[in-house]
């Protein structure tokens, strides 16, 4: 890519270009700012430049077990402080009350005609795919569920109006979990969620956000808001003990 | 995947947890989005996708500051006095063991090592110093990490190749990667933009041993930065190398989302939420209602009693 269309991006994305809330990052060991000044490195504050491949000058000729008699590379290793990530496949809800429980999580997207697919059962919750990873350093992890369902009753994010903040949410998949602390709920406007609000912003501090719908119940337009509930990760993801 | 002989293994077991079920993930939404009819093609596709590769993808980084080097593969020269910071590649091998040597013009820094390269991997071989540069270079090898990432964001990874103890690398001033020891890479998704890194021995603000320099963030894309040099001559700097990654899911922001139409809730969103805005504002007209009819009645009553006789 040239340097031009690298800026051309970048300046693209430029709602985005500063580390938002950088300093509220989970498990960052706090370092006092230094100026720039105190570089005792190679000095001047400098653009990095993006290295192109060159080409090999010659195609090794391939046969299977040429090296095995050299000393093994080194195994680049993951370093101790890597944040795991995972994609939820299960809801824990710990409210200090008689709705606690456990939701099966399926993979949804937003649909063609922009509206976000909710799986059809209302006992499972959908995450949005086009959001961030649990254990993310940033952005959104949307998870949205049925309040009740035609044919199908009350659903599991019913317990929802029942949240309040402090609560508990634990997020897992086969291999870690992570746990989020209750931090707002609020109803909006069904036509206002997505442009009054930063529910979708996958450039906020990683998070957890809620959702299913609220509001006076009518047969004809349904329900009017949606309830949103915003949770912050108390930590980093952790395998599951 | 490589094979990676010792070390934290509990780390390369987390790695591949991650890969397994990422890749399952991958089944689950293409099981999700083939529609019945075309079921049989499309497993048909999956078999001859899952045909393994027999080669892999490497990119050889010369990470050895300051000093050119000659790197041969296999016996056969792929790069000739190639000037720290060069990429070359991607060099597509077969799956299984393969050597590398790099040697500097002088003849005195030289290294062989051998890696097996699993089928279908995609690896960096960096050439580069150990943390006591008086040593011999040596060649660390670092799976790169190609599974998608949202729409605007881009993977950043910093790998520690140079001759320093552990490290911290700070992004706009905040550790972002801790601790990381030569030999080791730390991986984050970010937001694409541009941000300023520096690098500080662990746990201290200072002193810098290399940057701050400006890192390039694209969307959709890996970025790998490679920390090089020596930092006791001052020679540190950084190699970065970008590849292209796919973006998860659709990328679009739902403009609406429909959460219920049953109404069976209906009875418990009025018990919890009676004081939200648009109820609330109900319960006031009522009550609004029912004081004026009663200041209206007490008008009356009062007209009456101090009325005519």
């Amino acid at each position: 890519m040239s340097v031009g269309a690298l800026t051309a991006l970048l300046s693209a994305c430029s709602a985005s270009a500063a580390i938002p809330g950088a300093a509220a990052l989970p498990g960052a060991s706090t370092a006092s700012p230094e100026p720039a000044s105190a570089s005792a490195g190679s000095g001047a504050e400098r653009s990095l430049s993006v290295s192109t491949p060159v080409p090999p000058s010659g195609q090794p000729d391939d046969g299977p077990d040429l090296g095995a008699d050299a000393p093994p590379a080194r195994a680049g290793q993951v370093g101790v402080t890597q944040r795991p990530t995972f994609a939820p496949t299960s809801i824990t809800l710990a409210l200090r009350g008689a709705d606690d429980g456990t939701a099966a999580i399926t993979t949804i997207d937003t649909t063609a005609s922009g509206e976000l697919s909710l799986p059809p059962d209302p006992g499972q919750v959908g995450w949005w795919q086009s959001g961030a990873l649990a254990g993310d350093a940033f952005g959104s992890v949307v998870l949205a569920g049925h309040i009740d369902a035609r044919d199908q009753g009350v659903g599991f994010f019913a317990r929802l109006l029942h949240v309040h903040p402090g609560d508990e949410v634990q997020l897992s998949d086969s291999a870690y979990q992570l746990r989020y602390r209750v931090v707002s709920t609020r109803d909006v406007p069904k036509a206002s969620l997505a442009t009054s609000t930063d529910t979708f912003s996958q450039a906020v501090p990683g998070r957890l956000v809620l959702l299913t719908c609220t509001g006076p119940y009518d047969p004809k337009t349904h329900y009017p808001d949606n309830l949103v509930v915003i949770a912050e990760p108390l930590g980093d993801a952790a395998p599951r003990g | 995947m490589l094979t990676i002989p010792s070390g934290r293994m509990s780390a390369t077991t987390q790695q591949e947890d991650t890969l397994v079920s990422q890749s399952r993930r991958r089944a689950l939404v293409a099981s999700l989005v083939i529609a019945p009819g075309v079921a049989l093609a499309t497993s048909m596709v999956a078999v001859d996708a899952h045909a393994a590769p027999a080669t892999g993808t490497v990119y050889l980084v010369q990470g050895v500051a300051d000093t050119p080097m000659t790197i041969t593969v296999d016996g056969k020269s792929v790069a000739t006095a190639a000037a720290a910071k060069t990429i070359v590649g991607p060099l597509t091998l077969s799956a299984g063991n393969h050597s590398i040597t790099a040697e500097s013009p002088t003849g005195t820094a030289t290294v062989t090592a051998s890696m097996s390269l699993a089928a279908g991997a995609n690896v960096d071989a960096v050439i580069h110093r150990q943390v006591d540069p008086s040593k011999a270079p040596v060649v660390t090898t670092f799976p790169n990490d190609l599974n998608a990432v949202t729409a605007g964001s881009g993977r950043l990874v910093v790998a520690h190749v140079a001759a320093v103890g552990p490290a911290d690398v700070r992004v706009d001033q905040k550790v972002l990667f801790a601790n990381i020891a030569n030999g080791e890479a730390l991986t984050v998704t970010v937001p694409a933009g541009t941000y300023k890194v520096d690098i500080v021995p662990t746990a201290t603000s200072g002193p810098v041993v290399f940057g701050p320099a400006d890192v390039p963030v694209a969307p959709t894309k890996l970025t790998r930065v490679f920390a090089i040099g020596v930092a006791a001559t001052n020679s540190m700097d950084a190699v970065v190398q970008v590849l292209p990654l796919s973006a998860r899911g659709s990328g679009a922001t739902p403009s609406t989302v429909n959460a219920g139409d049953g109404g069976q809730a209906a009875d418990l969103v009025a018990a919890t939420h009676g004081s939200s805005d648009r109820s609330g504002l109900v319960a006031l007209g009522v009550v609004g209602v029912a004081a004026m009819l009663l200041l209206a009645g007490r008008r009356a009553a009062s007209r009456r009693a101090s009325g005519t006789s």
